[in-house]
């Protein structure tokens, strides 16, 4: 007999992309227990649902529940992204996903190149160099072959991908219902059960993916505010015509930013700023005809896992828009949760190491974000300006403290973000080490230079040997079906 | 202040952790400008730690260029698969602790997880039956990992057994061809700048060695870290008691095997270390629980050949320097820290902390944004790999010795308690970030010690167990049948 049995219900709330995945993660991991899902109307602000990505780690969590990236790219829900465009200064730069080419010459790529290289870091990138092209194919293994250095993330379609989900939910066997009200019934520091519409619900699990309104949270839940670091707490959100592209492109405005993000047959269509430093009516004049306003509130859960309550998405942590990073990080808390696997009877040392984890994830997820505004903030602007005086969270004041003085980042935990990628958007947003790195200092001149500009070479000239990205698509969704 | 960059670095004192550093630098710090400069002196001997080490040890000699087979020609070098430990849990167990992995995850789950829910049944046997590494240590044989994932050498890890003196004669022949010189000379006085750096240190015919950065492997001395910058000394020995060693060569014996052996006695333990002209030997004990005569004597009589030298006697106190570098003052080795050799750390703790000064290596300013950095990683290095150590002494079950019932009630630092703690209850292993030792080897010294959870992972359940039960099955038939075609070693 095993003591520490498994669960034998669980009660997932929330119909986004993040519930969805979590009920259809539990019901596989644990078939012999009942999970059910309640569907309350859809919180506008839940972005890790709304504006949903998947990255590396994501794919492999997706893969193991039973859901496929060739499945959801036939169903039309997910398109590639490769990199992402920021006109973010005095010059544009292009991150690609991944690592990049970590090392050349023995030394490390990017330290190499602050010592002896010329042109822009982003040229020496593969992934950045398919996202500027628009072109993308899945990466290799070939070690002597530079797509084994480029990565991708998917972008799932938000309704397209909630619908396949559903679906892929009630094969499974989760009971989906729709639900007009739904609250908790707290008592001594657990849930004991869900009102839902007058009914009431038990289960030995709840998972709160509700979005920011966190429908399940009590009057204790505590909260850390990132208002402060991540400053966006608007974002007009419309549509526009277009062909798929792998590339995401940011734009700095003098109020925040816009963005353009590509899916299969639109363009999804971001305009970003402070209420206190634009109305909005001057953000619309930036943005297409007819938008949504959705208002964000940057924060996260002390403990996100509380008694037999489990909050996921943006009812744990709310990231805003930038990167669509909410969906990843879900789906890493959700990777944490399985791996600790709740069961019965567990005591609080469980729970407290998966808010250890989780929140360690979180805080590097907000670190990453906060780069974008505090790093080196933009010279215009009074949203800009007023970013110059504030002070970063300590993950990113460590990183750009240490990145900074010789290009190094410190080693991570729970680490979200690919180190390639840090260095990358750092170096973009013109963090430069004081300090060269003595192992790249040992490089000959002369061999560092030709090793730089060969690799230089190869970049360049992938992306016209590969298809672009609209046919590459729709030739994986006809040869999926 | 200057952000020039260093110039000079002076390495005090030669010996393992000297070398390493005056190697690894030659290596890779050489600018065409940069001097490496170690001051070594005949007439002071070394300690020689660490005749056995761990994995990353490989990594480092091939980023130095050098080739094994050298290797271990010049050092008497074996291979090692991991330590056998003889009677820690009641005085008359034994367990492996094997570098490498226990068996395969599957679908994503440990796989001590599906061991812990089968381990019962017919035909599935003992957890050392799935380390590859633990498997051909059993029957003396050795082979190289192999890349291909399917294969089950896939699963197997080594390190070395070496003559730490020879290594360190290897590695001064690789610094001094790279361009490091070498000064024969004692130290007898230490010349400290306005900002209380170290600037020179004057050898005993008066001579004044000047540097920018000054490396410190003098030795339990501490000559520059502890004597000169006054940097306080954490004292870990309530936790870790052990303070002598005793050492004694004996002959070679056949066959020869690849591990490393640590038999507990009354008031330590015993190291059996092969090398290929000798076998080395040690009882590690602690002086307040027995003298050094009959701690000899214990060790005299647990060998398994005749001694071929003289017995050599060692003090130290586990524990380690509250900062590791200060000032201009970076202390590799001894001089920055000791922690009993049970898990062969010693050496992989010069390597850790050469690593981490080259990858935050600083100008001449000096400033605390690397030196901090540096303390806080080094600290937790320490702190890890002691927290590893004390779990041999905190799980046992003996209690015939006042020795070991002091370890077996000591309170525990909180790390190492929550960690036991969660194994027993769920059988996870906590991992930190950066920790040395990754959770097979947590695995195997857990329930070597006999801390044996209560469960196993609910989602074990899900599988179907005749599969994993057929997985199983097959994967140690193929670690047996591996280790019969692999080649005994010597």
């Amino acid at each position: 007999m095993n003591r520490r049995a498994g669960l034998d219900r669980i009660v997932v709330v929330g119909g986004g992309i993040t519930g969805l995945c979590a009920a259809i993660a539990f019901r596989r991991a644990l078939p012999r227990t009942a999970v059910s899902l309640i569907a309350p109307p859809a919180d506008p602000a839940a972005l890790a649902d709304r504006l949903p990505a998947v990255d590396q780690r994501g794919l492999a969590l997706l893969a193991r529940i039973g859901i496929g990236e060739e499945a959801l790219v036939a169903a039309g829900a997910a398109t590639h992204r490769v990199g992402q465009t920021f006109a973010w200064g005095d010059a544009a730069f292009t991150i690609g996903e991944g690592d990049g080419v970590a090392m050349l010459a023995g030394t490390a790529l990017h330290q190499l190149w602050h010592a002896h290289g010329d042109g822009a870091f982003d040229d020496v990138v593969p992934g950045a160099a398919l996202a500027k092209a628009e072109r993308f194919v899945h990466p290799d293994d070939r070690p002597d072959s530079l797509l084994s250095h480029v990565d991708y993330a998917l972008r799932l379609d938000p309704d397209r991908a909630s619908s396949w989900l559903r679906h892929t939910a009630e094969r499974a066997g989760i009971v989906v219902s729709p639900a007009a009200r739904v609250s908790p019934e707290w008592r001594d520091g657990r849930c004991a059960a869900l009102v839902v519409d007058g009914t009431r619900v038990e289960a030995d699990l709840f998972i709160d993916a509700s979005g920011p309104r966190a429908l399940l949270a009590s009057d204790r839940t505590a909260w850390i505010d990132w208002s402060a670091t991540l400053p966006i707490d608007r974002l007009l959100l419309g549509t526009v015509p277009s062909a798929p592209s792998p590339c995401d492109r940011y734009d700095a405005t003098d109020d925040g930013w816009t963005a353009r993000w590509p899916l299969l047959d639109r363009t999804l269509v971001g305009t970003a700023f402070a209420a206190d430093a634009a109305s909005d009516a001057r953000a619309k004049r930036l943005a297409p005809a007819r938008t949504e306003r959705i208002d964000i509130r940057p924060r996260r859960q002390v403990a996100p896992f509380a008694g037999n309550v489990l909050a996921l998405g943006d009812a744990a942590a709310a990231v805003g828009p930038l990167g669509w990073l909410g969906l990843p990080l879900a789906l890493a808390q959700l990777d944490i949760a399985l791996h600790l696997m709740p069961a019965r009877g567990d005591g609080p040392l469980l729970a407290s190491e998966y808010n250890r984890r989780a929140t360690l994830a979180a805080d590097h997820i907000h670190a990453y974000a906060a780069a974008f505004y505090l790093a080196k903030p933009l010279r215009r602007g009074a949203f800009w300006r007023s970013m110059r005086d504030r002070t970063a969270p300590p993950e990113l004041a460590s990183a750009l403290v240490q990145f900074g003085r010789r290009g190094s980042l410190p080693p991570i935990e729970e680490a979200m973000v690919p180190r390639g990628l840090w260095q990358q958007t750092l170096i973009g947003l013109g963090v430069r080490p004081q300090i060269a790195d003595p192992v790249a200092g040992s490089v000959s001149a002369v061999s560092a230079v030709a090793a730089l500009s060969q690799l230089r070479r190869a970049v360049a000239a992938l992306p016209a040997t590969l298809p672009r990205y609209p046919d590459y698509l729709a030739g994986m969704m006809k040869a999926v079906a | 202040m200057s952000g020039e960059p260093i110039e000079s670095v002076v390495i005090v004192g030669g010996g393992t952790a000297g070398w390493m550093a005056a190697a690894a630098a030659a290596r890779f710090l050489d600018d065409g400008r940069r001097t490496i400069t170690v001051i070594e002196s005949e007439a002071i001997g070394t300690v020689g730690v660490g005749e056995a080490t761990i994995p990353p040890i490989r990594g480092f000699n091939a980023r130095l260029g050098i080739d094994e087979a050298d290797f271990l020609r010049a050092t008497g070098g074996t291979p090692k698969l991991g330590i056998e430990f003889v009677g820690w849990t009641d005085g008359k167990d034994r367990y492996f602790h094997p570098f490498g992995t226990h068996g395969r995850d599957i679908e994503g789950l440990n796989f001590h997880q599906l061991w812990l829910k089968l381990r019962g049944r017919e035909g599935i046997g003992p957890i050392d039956d799935y380390a590859m590494s633990a498997v051909a240590a059993r029957h003396g044989r050795f082979a190289h990992p192999s890349p291909d994932p399917r294969s089950p050498l896939s699963g197997l890890e080594y390190a070395y057994h070496f003559d730490a003196s020879l290594y360190a004669a290897l590695l001064r022949r690789h610094a001094e061809t790279q361009g490091a010189v070498r000064i024969e000379g004692r130290i007898v006085g230490v010349e400290r700048d306005a900002r209380g750096h170290v600037a020179a240190v004057r050898l005993d015919d008066d001579r004044r060695i000047a540097g920018d950065l000054f490396i410190d492997c003098s030795g339990f001395r501490s000559l520059l870290l502890g004597e000169t910058m006054g940097v306080g000394f954490d004292d870990w020995s309530h936790w870790l008691p052990c303070d002598r060693a005793i050492a004694v060569p004996t002959a070679r014996t056949e066959p020869l095997l690849p591990y490393t052996r640590s038999t507990a006695h009354r008031a330590g333990w015993q190291w059996r270390i092969p090398l290929q002209h000798r076998t080395g030997n040690g009882h590690v004990y602690a002086s307040a629980f027995v003298d050094d005569d009959e701690a000899e004597r214990v060790l005299m009589a647990h060998l398994d050949a005749a001694p071929s030298g003289e017995p050599r006697r060692l003090s130290f106190k586990a524990g380690c320097r509250t900062r590791l570098w200060e000032g201009n003052v970076v202390a590799l080795g001894l001089a920055g820290g000791f922690l009993e050799p049970l898990e062969s750390t010693s050496i992989h703790l010069i390597q850790a902390g050469i690593s981490k000064l080259f990858g935050l290596f600083p100008d001449r300013r000096f400033t605390d944004v690397e030196r901090d950095e540096y303390n806080r990683l080094m600290r937790d290095q320490y702190a890890a790999i002691r927290d590893f150590i004390i779990l041999h002494y905190a799980a046992t079950r003996r209690d015939d010795t006042p020795f070991w019932n002091h370890v077996r009630t000591m309170p525990l630092p909180d790390t190492l308690r929550r960690k036991i703690a969660l194994f027993r209850e769920k059988g996870r292993i906590f991992r930190y970030d950066d920790e040395l030792f990754a959770i097979p080897s947590w695995v195997a010294v857990m329930l070597g010690q006999g801390i044996v959870p209560d469960g196993y992972d609910p989602v074990v359940d899900a599988l179907d167990e005749d599969r994993i039960t057929g997985a199983l099955h097959q994967m140690r038939a193929a670690n047996a049948a591996m280790a019969q075609q692999m080649p005994r070693v010597g």
